[in-house]
């Protein structure tokens, strides 16, 4: 038999597609995330700016131009979109976020998973701002957990400290969790493990679905490339001319996010798109 | 020598300070402090380390009976999973076997109800003086005068339905839910082939937003949409249901029923179809006369040429199915309106609506249904099986007066507004720590905390009358007589005498009335439903701002509405209804609501269920319409006219 | 000016050697030193008479690839059986040790030396499996915890692991160094 060569360089590039003609809006992805990740407990925790949490279910309606009957409703799910920016002339691809930590709390990683280490940083929160799409949660107060609440703790995920920016990381504590399971079975290859993070795993219609952006076969790759595809407000996608978008691309940083959206609906297009009803 | 002055203890001290100051920093601890002094100030918890492992569990929050697995690091249960999907029910119950406010031993009343204190007992102590009254009620002859009031038809329901009827009581009821309300009504809880059908009218019934059996409407719906099965949601709110469906007929608040009179007139004399159910004669006369397409018009705001489009196209369709069952976890429906929407059904002659019946559940007692029982009857003792029938009945006041003066025991694992007015609470376990035939406990018991099934079956015991009611001695044995589901075999019947005034009742509602210009409706917020889901923490993380901000629940209104009685945005209103009035309710200006109509969220206002669900908003139930339906026994709150101010 | 000199360096030297002597003591416990070391062991003696060449007989893994780190006392009682015999004349028999029965087999009574925070995730399976091309390993559990198999105690032998020494043998091998790999 042939002898397999064991890759040690990560060719997979995680992405997520959300059809959110499916999703129902049942939250059954917030309350994975949040037990998954080990989510700080508040008694009210209705302050939605303040709110820490990974995983927004964000209610979404055509109400602000629309009007009734002509209303329609849908909830998004809300993560980090895991940016990739893109090589302009003066800087290299990277996420907004990544550009401006001082602190290099958080990077980029190989397998275009960007990663929060909470432990360098700082808590100037200018990762927040930079942020297109308000994915990070700044730790206001210290994370804690009322009484037995700490006996569900996932130690996994480890607890941060007051000060520091938490987000959404496609849970890539289970990718580990998956390597080692496939390392004790004999798959030592890195791009053999394949991993599902909380929110997807738990949803029941099957809106969610997480993959490889960088094999063409996969479910991800193939529902990206459909015609219902969206991303949250990345401008550079309005651009329909090859060549502008090139030219635009060589000149200025876009977010360019690997979580996508389907949506046989264009007033839901449109709204995550910044732009008015057409 | 010379005498030591104080320059020299100057020099000295000067010296030894110097000297522990080097000696500190040549050893490095400078840079090690700050290290140890952070670490420290922040003081964070870490989880504790164990082997990790997934153990299977069966879900006992409803009759469904969802399989998990469930992620063990160690002793302690970290996630639920699974490939179906869960309701949040089941999510919830990690936070529930965790939660700090768990009841841990039998508690005994002490002070007044409804204060709140209660005092640990022994387990023998309280199933001493539980049985001793009990055994002493039925000694006098009064058994009817005991009552159980269950929170669904789950085994433990069941278990305690044989209980108490075995004791000689014919008082045992469930909080109203789809089954029992269809089943009063009809005969037979409706079973709907969902996997069969190619047209569903839904007359507000929110599919997917926790109606029903929520983890399994997830599943059919993406069957819907693979087979693309047409949903025609008739509803006054655009909630997801209503978005997700291939049309959504909005109609105004509360008059679904009058929506399904229209279609069925026109299905009859239009179409010349019929209905195979008894009285079929008698209920289309009153119809035709009384709901003419016109008046349908007028009310549902439904036009007439739509009301014959929605007819043709649902009795076109090769196995249409008519879905009654206003709401989503907490659902509402008059039995006219049950009927009415179940005609449909049998008009086109439907497939895919049958009726059924479960062995060990009986919906009815002495009273029709649990409304009816509240308002009317009487209970020298009640016991409460996980229900919270004060906080989700429209009599909760009522019901609180009645237990204030009767022997209430309530088994449930956290405190909430019922329990607050119980003699007696016994903990109850979460579905991780009972064992079922299929799985051993993933958990340990939390304290003193007993399966609610091995607590009825001790209690049945200890009472004289009741003592061999049940074979068998521990939980595990009782899923022996667990209830089977068969078809009802019952007639459908129009009930004409019994829907009568019903009828009469829904024609004068609907007609203007200037005290009370607005109806006001509920609407649900995801993982909260009626109310269940507020205790938990990771509930409230998904909570959107404009359901719920700042300490201030938010009430939906049409913007023209708005513009009518001079609202602005987040502005705080008083409603009033005939009941009584909400106060401290804010303003959410929004198109997804029918004009004149209050949307208001059910699920918050609980007075005590714990830290997390308690003081959060208003309980819109206590000034909620209270007609009971008579064949139902249950208060029609779904619609109720209001004023604001 | 003797006097003065006097008077000022013997405080002096007798408060640098106090507190140095006390800052070490804190040094040590922040610097992982201090960990409990409650049963003596011999490393040496298991491996050379009982010719256990393999770590992975007392440091071994969970089926599901996690390791288990420090052996807890089940470890110990399986060959030094709690009903064992003190004293034999047979040196090749492990013998009943009277320091175990005030523990469980449960226990666990020594403190890792390279204990981590919670902030880090290390795999010892990843690590411990991978393999040159010409199929050497690439790591031993000497690299990084030093040469215990011949030592006498309980002593530390490489001072704290800290991240430097993962990302050193990391840069070597041409692994990845991105936060990632190693912290949530």
């Amino acid at each position: 038999m042939e002898e397999k060569k064991i890759e040690v360089k990560m060719k997979r590039r995680w992405g997520m597609v959300v059809d959110l003609d499916k999703c129902t809006g049942c939250g059954k992805c917030s309350v994975a995330c949040n037990q998954e990740n080990n989510m700080p407990i508040f008694e009210d925790d209705s302050d939605v700016p303040k709110r820490v949490a990974f995983l927004e279910l964000m209610k979404v309606t055509n109400d602000r131009d629309a009007k009734f009957p002509d209303v329609k409703t849908a909830y998004l799910p809300k993560m980090c979109q895991q940016c990739e920016g893109n090589n302009s002339g003066k800087h290299k691809a990277e996420p907004p976020c990544v550009s401006v930590c001082p602190a290099v709390a958080t990077d980029v990683g190989d397998d275009g998973v960007v990663s929060q280490v909470w432990s360098r940083c700082i808590g100037c929160r200018y990762c927040q701002t930079a942020c297109p799409y308000e994915a990070r949660a700044f730790n206001w107060w210290k994370p804690e957990y009322d009484g037995s609440f700490k006996k569900s703790l996932n130690t996994e995920v480890s607890v941060a400290s007051r000060g520091t920016i938490v987000k959404c990381t496609f849970c890539s504590h289970i990718w580990k969790r998956e390597r080692d399971k496939a390392v004790a079975k004999g798959i030592l290859d890195i791009n053999d493990v394949s991993y599902t993070p909380a929110c997807v795993g738990t949803c029941p219609t099957g809106a969610m679905v997480f993959g490889d952006l960088n094999d063409p076969d996969s479910e991800v790759s193939k529902l990206a490339s459909t015609d219902r595809a969206v991303r949250l407000t990345n401008v550079i996608d309005d651009e329909k001319n090859p060549e502008k978008k090139k030219a635009l691309l060589n000149k200025k940083q876009f977010a360019n996010p690997k979580v996508y959206y389907l949506t046989s609906q264009s007033w839901l297009r449109d709204m995550m798109r910044f732009k008015k009803n057409s | 020598m010379k005498k030591i002055e104080r320059k020299d203890f100057l020099k000295l001290g000067g010296g030894a300070v110097l000297g522990g100051l080097s000696g500190w920093v040549f050893s490095g601890a400078p840079f090690l402090g700050f290290q140890w002094l952070a670490e420290w100030t922040q003081d964070q918890y870490v989880p504790v380390k164990g082997f990790e492992k997934y153990a299977q569990a069966v879900s006992d929050s409803c009759p469904a009976g969802c399989k998990v697995s469930v992620r063990m690091i160690g002793e302690r249960a970290v996630k639920i999973e699974s490939k179906e999907g869960v309701c949040p029910s089941c999510h919830n119950a990690l936070q529930l076997t965790y939660h700090p406010e768990r009841i841990s031993t039998p508690l005994k009343r002490k002070g007044n109800k409804g204060d709140g204190k209660f005092a640990p007992v022994s387990w023998d102590e309280a199933i001493k003086d539980i049985s001793a009254k009990m055994n002493s009620i039925i000694a006098e002859g009064k058994a009817n005068s005991i009552a159980a009031i269950n929170k669904n038809e789950s085994l433990n329901g069941q278990l305690m339905e044989k209980f108490i009827r075995s004791a000689g009581s014919n008082n045992v009821y469930y909080e109203p839910s789809l089954k029992s309300l269809t089943s009063s009504a009809l005969g037979g809880y409706v079973n709907y082939d969902f996997a069969n059908t190619d047209y569903i009218l839904s007359f507000g019934a929110k599919l997917v937003e926790g109606w029903d059996s929520s983890a399994d409407m997830q599943k059919i719906f993406t069957g819907w949409k693979a087979r693309g099965t047409k949903i025609v949601q008739a509803d006054t709110v655009c909630t997801m249901t209503a978005s997700l469906a291939a049309e959504w007929v909005p109609v105004k608040p509360g008059t679904e029923a009058i929506l399904a009179f229209g279609i069925a007139n026109y299905l009859i004399t239009g179409k010349r179809l019929n209905s195979t159910g008894e009285e079929f004669g008698k209920w289309s006369q009153l119809i035709i006369n009384k709901f003419p397409l016109a008046k349908v018009a007028s009310y549902t705001g439904v036009s007439e040429d739509k009301i014959k489009k929605i007819g043709d196209e649902f009795s076109k369709a090769k196995n249409p199915v008519a879905v009654a069952g206003k709401g989503a976890c907490g659902v509402s429906a008059s039995s006219a309106e049950i009927i009415a929407i179940y005609c449909l059904n049998t008009l086109v002659k439907s497939r895919a609506a049958t009726l059924m019946k479960n062995s060990a559940v009986t919906y009815t007692g002495e009273f029709a249904g649990l409304d009816s029982f509240i308002k009317n009857g009487s209970f020298s003792m009640l016991f409460l099986n996980n229900a919270d029938p004060v906080y989700k009945s429209v009599f909760g006041e009522e019901l609180k007066k009645k237990m204030e003066k009767a022997f209430v025991v309530s088994i449930n694992p956290i405190m909430n507004d019922s329990a607050n007015y119980a003699d007696y609470i016994l903990p109850s376990l979460s579905f991780l720590e009972t064992a079922t035939p299929e799985n051993q406990p993933v958990v340990a018991s939390f304290k003193e905390s007993k399966d609610t099934k091995e607590v009825i079956i001790s209690l049945s015991k200890a009472i004289e009358k009741t003592k061999n009611t049940f074979a068998f001695s521990n939980g595990i044995d009782s899923f022996k007589i667990s209830g089977k589901e068969s078809a009802s075999g019952a007639r459908f019947s129009f009930n004409v005498d019994k829907i009568k005034n019903e009828l009469d009742a829904l024609d004068k509602k609907f007609a203007s009335n200037a005290e009370y210009p607005l109806f006001m409706i509920p609407v649900e917020a995801p993982l909260v439903g009626d109310g269940d889901g507020l205790a938990f923490p990771y509930v409230l993380k998904s909570i959107d701002p404009t359901v719920f901000y700042r300490e201030k629940l938010l009430v939906q209104i049409n913007r023209e509405t708005g513009k009518k009685y001079g609202l602005s945005e987040n502005e705080s209103i008083v409603i009033k209804s005939e009941r009584g009035k909400l106060s401290k309710v804010y303003v959410h200006l929004t198109d997804t609501v029918a004009p004149d109509t209050v949307a208001i969220p059910l699920g918050f206002g609980h007075e005590s269920y714990t830290v997390y669900g308690s003081e959060k908003g208003v309980n819109p139930k206590k000034i909620m319409a209270a007609d009971v339906d008579p064949l139902t026994g249950t208060a029609d709150w779904w619609s109720t006219r209001v004023k604001i101010s | 000016m003797r006097r003065s000199l006097l008077l000022f360096f013997t405080p002096f030297i007798i408060f640098t050697w106090i507190f140095f002597g006390i800052s070490q003591k804190g040094c040590d416990s922040v610097m992982q030193a201090d960990a409990a070391k409650k049963i003596p062991f011999s490393h040496k003696t298991h491996v050379e008479k009982y010719g256990i060449s393999d770590c992975t007989t007392c440091h071994g893994y969970e089926e599901n690839g996690r390791f288990k780190g420090l052996p807890t006392i089940a470890e110990c009682t399986a060959c030094h059986a709690r009903d064992g015999v003190t004293t034999s004349d047979d040196h090749s028999v492990p013998r009943k040790k009277t320091m175990f029965d005030s523990y469980k087999d449960s226990d666990q009574p020594w403190g890792s030396f390279a204990k981590q925070p919670d902030l880090v995730y290390f795999s010892h399976n990843v690590v411990m499996t991978a393999k040159y091309e010409d199929g050497r390993l690439k790591a031993r559990c000497g690299s990084c915890h030093g040469d215990k198999a011949l030592t006498t105690d309980t002593k530390m032998l490489k001072g704290k692991m800290l991240m430097g020494q993962c990302m050193d043998c990391h840069t070597a091998l041409n692994l990845s160094n991105k936060c990632a790999v190693c912290h949530d």
